[in-house]
């Protein structure tokens, strides 16, 4: 092919970005002799895009070789070429892609000092006018600079893209020193690290030293650009969490201190007071209070229960219970299959039926229905594994939407905490994800029924 | 060893609080067994401690803001103490014992070797530490079987349902951590693999371990595999999987990686590197130069020649060193 057909030919694939077909023929173009600098120039650009792109995600290689002597190349070109022809545009595009080549190949131990040579590189060839104005200023190539160091930070297909932004960052403000002139490019180059910082945590990191080095980020684009509202905002949201974190912890340690004393102190008097005496089974029911109080708050910040409170058992012992603790006959519970043995923890599920009963007989109540002999019917079926509660007490408004959303509530607004079905499906979801609490399809006529999945669980 | 015979180091700052029954119990109960504790309610007194005796076993709290002392108002807590004592490593077995503890502590004091931890708001918590007193009393790491460090050889890994990493992108973690082979597996067949195949080091993740016996049995069985190989797990840092985590905790892996942080994959490869580097001894941890020189300043190096007399061997070479 001659110059013009593979010049065509290589620009029709190049910006139709059909880069791996257009690799070979802007390579072939490179190596013809009658090219003028410029040409072979913009070629050389050409090149580098697509070796990048063509090999990205790959490593060091031959690639990695070829595109950093296209880059000396172009360099050497640069200074031959008459600075009027040059486009601002195409040299800056070419620092971003080295900038993005850094990114891809070096260890992360070099990216900071390679990304510091290919900026002075790029700055000290950058062509200059007779009037000594340079053709691209360092302002711009930082602009650059701030842009990749953005798209690495949000480049989430490399697993470590956090650190590598964080690198390159780190060696630029570096690189900027004090200069006055380069005060935007600190406050933006700050920002950026402060936001990795926040939410890309080392994990040899502390949550206070995480605030710590955000804040520290921040403070530094402050002094750079005091007005910089950003910083400001960031800052001062960052400060406040940092206390208001400090103050939970607090909270939380005095809190289960005081539990473990309370728990220390059950125990000691239970051993105190004779077996089967009035005192004893009061230390008993305080106990259980005390137990139940440590399940709730585990409830509402969605812990995983204790590894001992995993029983084998057989879900009537939970469910004949509740229906005695009620008064209901024995008519309200039905069995299918043969009777066994479920691998559960017990109190979460008692709390999840708990609060389908009480739902229960508030549905009554609302819908001015007299709780009937037999006010509900759980079905345990042993081969399903499913526990299904069904009632009569006018059912489920479908206006409600999903009724398990918290502050989902059907009841007036005095007694509208919302959370019961909330707490309900948490208290399976957090013993296993494969737990479920479904409303049952389709759901009774003038009733309402939910149905509890306890399957058996596979290892992992 | 009988329990007469164990010195026990019991840092919390509410020692002398009249108030905080567990931890006036737990020296109670640890006493009643015959261990001889030292209480102390500063972390500095902690540290002066490391100097004046050696003690088998250091229970320590994270919290220790309710007593003023140098190191807590610079800000420290239990889990620095924690470090400090295993960085100038003397063979102490360190055990948390705390309410406070949360992610970062865990991530922290796990990565440093400690014996154990048991949280003090647990059902039984006091049983619990004296049982794992007991187990640090009797160990004895003098017999371990050490390995060859490894830069080459095969990994073993399980996903055990880690939502961040596929395989490839683990087999992609796995190769930048060196000249390894990764070998995909379940936890049901992690442990035999183990004892079947010659692993350079073993991976296993899951973003949240269930707290099923079944599983935990699994990774105390993969575990239990220590030194040959190291093994790295890697879990969702959350105070919402302390029940999990705390177990993964008390069955000693090598590294325990948070998934959740930003630099999960490099941290992924970096642990599972130093998994297979391991070259045997202690890990050698960064100690702070203040307390490594007051080591050194205690040391009666005079005392110490006579002895044991002066090395030859290094005399000699010394004296060559010196010949014109």
């Amino acid at each position: 092919m001659d110059e013009a057909t593979l010049f065509k030919e290589s620009n029709k694939l190049f910006i139709t970005c059909q880069y791996e077909q257009a690799l070979p023929l802007l390579r072939q173009y490179d190596q013809l002799e009658e090219l003028t600098n410029l040409k072979r120039l913009r070629n050389k650009r050409n090149i580098a895009d697509c070796l990048l792109d063509v090999h990205r995600g790959r490593g060091e290689g031959d690639w990695a070789v070829e595109f950093r002597n296209n880059l000396q190349q172009y360099w050497q070109l640069l200074e031959q070429v008459n600075p009027t022809e040059i486009s601002p545009q195409p040299l800056l595009a070419f620092f971003a892609v080295t900038l993005e080549f850094h990114l891809e190949v070096e260890s992360l131990e070099q990216i900071g000092d390679k990304a510091r040579a290919t900026y002075r590189e790029f700055a000290r060839r950058s062509p200059k006018l007779e009037s000594g104005i340079l053709k691209v200023r360092d302002a711009e190539f930082l602009d650059v600079v701030v842009a990749e160091i953005e798209r690495e930070r949000r480049n989430f297909a490399r697993p470590d893209h956090a650190r590598r932004a964080a690198r390159l960052a780190e060696a630029m403000l570096e690189e900027l020193g004090d200069a006055e002139r380069f005060r935007p490019h600190r406050t933006a180059i700050n920002n950026l690290l402060a936001d990795l910082a926040y939410f890309f945590p080392l994990s040899s990191e502390a949550e206070n030293e995480r605030y710590k080095r955000v804040s520290g980020y921040l403070e530094q684009a402050l002094q750079a650009s005091p007005h910089d509202d950003f910083a400001k905002i960031f800052k001062s949201h960052v400060d406040r969490l940092a206390a208001t974190t400090l103050q939970i912890k607090r909270f939380g340690h005095d809190t289960k201190n005081r539990l473990a004393n309370v728990r220390q102190l059950l125990e000691r008097l239970e051993r105190q007071v004779a077996a089967g005496s009035e005192l004893h089974q009061t230390v008993l029911a305080v106990r259980r209070e005390v137990r139940g109080l440590s399940l709730l708050g585990r409830l509402v910040t969605s812990e995983q229960p204790p590894v001992e409170d995993l029983q084998e058992i057989d879900p009537i012992e939970l469910v004949w219970p509740l229906l005695q603790e009620r008064g209901w006959p024995a008519s309200c519970l039905q069995r299918v299959g043969t009777p066994g043995p479920w691998e559960l923890y017990p109190d979460y599920v008692r709390i999840a039926l708990e609060n389908l009963l009480r739902n229960t007989v508030e549905a009554y109540g609302r819908h001015h229905i007299e709780l009937p002999p037999e006010p509900c019917r759980i079905t345990i079926d042993y081969e399903a594994r499913t526990l299904a509660v069904r009632d009569w007490a006018g059912g489920v408004d479908p206006e409600l939407g999903d009724v398990f959303a918290p502050y989902v509530s059907s009841k007036g607004v005095r007694d509208n905490t919302g959370l019961g079905l909330t707490q309900a499906r948490e208290a399976l979801e957090v013993q296993s994800p494969k737990f479920r609490l479904e409303l049952a399809e389709p759901q009774p006529q003038g009733g309402a029924e939910f149905c509890i999945h306890i399957p058996i669980l596979p290892l992992p | 060893m009988t329990p007469q015979e164990v010195s026990v180091l019991f840092m919390d700052d509410e020692i002398h609080d009249t108030q905080a029954t567990i931890v006036r119990d737990a020296v109670a109960a640890l006493r009643q067994q015959g261990y001889d504790v030292t209480a102390v309610e500063k972390m500095s007194d902690a540290m002066d401690e490391f100097y004046r005796k050696f003690y088998k076993v250091f229970i320590l709290d994270i919290d220790m803001s309710h007593v003023d002392d140098v190191l807590s108002q610079a800000g420290e807590r239990g889990t620095r103490v924690a470090e400090d004592y295993r960085a100038l490593d003397n063979g102490t077995a360190v055990i948390m014992f705390s309410a406070m503890g949360l992610v970062d502590d865990w991530v922290r004091v796990v990565n440093r070797h400690i014996f154990g931890y048991v949280h003090k708001g647990d059902e039984r918590a006091i049983d619990r530490l004296v049982d794992l007193v007991a187990t640090a009393a009797a160990s004895d790491t003098r017999g371990l079987d050490l390995p060859t460090p490894r830069r080459s050889g095969q990994v073993l890994v399980c996903n055990a349902g880690a939502s961040r990493f596929d395989e490839p992108a683990l087999a992609q973690q796995v190769q930048a951590a060196g000249d390894f082979t990764p070998v995909f597996c379940t936890l049901g067949e992690m442990a035999e693999r183990l004892t079947q195949d010659d692993f350079a080091a073993a991976l296993l993740l899951a973003d949240r371990f269930e707290t099923r016996p079944a599983v935990l049995a699994k990774v105390d069985a993969v575990c239990a595999h220590q030194a040959t190989p190291n093994v790295v797990i890697g879990c969702q840092g959350s105070d919402q999987a302390r029940a999990s985590i705390l177990h993964l905790i008390n069955a000693r892996p090598f590294r325990l990686v948070n998934l959740l942080a930003g630099d999960a994959a490099t941290a992924l490869s970096e642990a599972v590197r130093d998994a297979a580097y391991w070259y045997g001894g202690n890990e050698c941890f960064r100690a702070e130069s203040r307390y490594v020189h007051r080591a050194a300043q205690n040391v009666d190096w005079q005392k110490l020649d006579e002895q044991f007399g002066a090395s030859s061997e290094f005399d000699d070479d010394a004296r060559e060193e010196e010949q014109p």
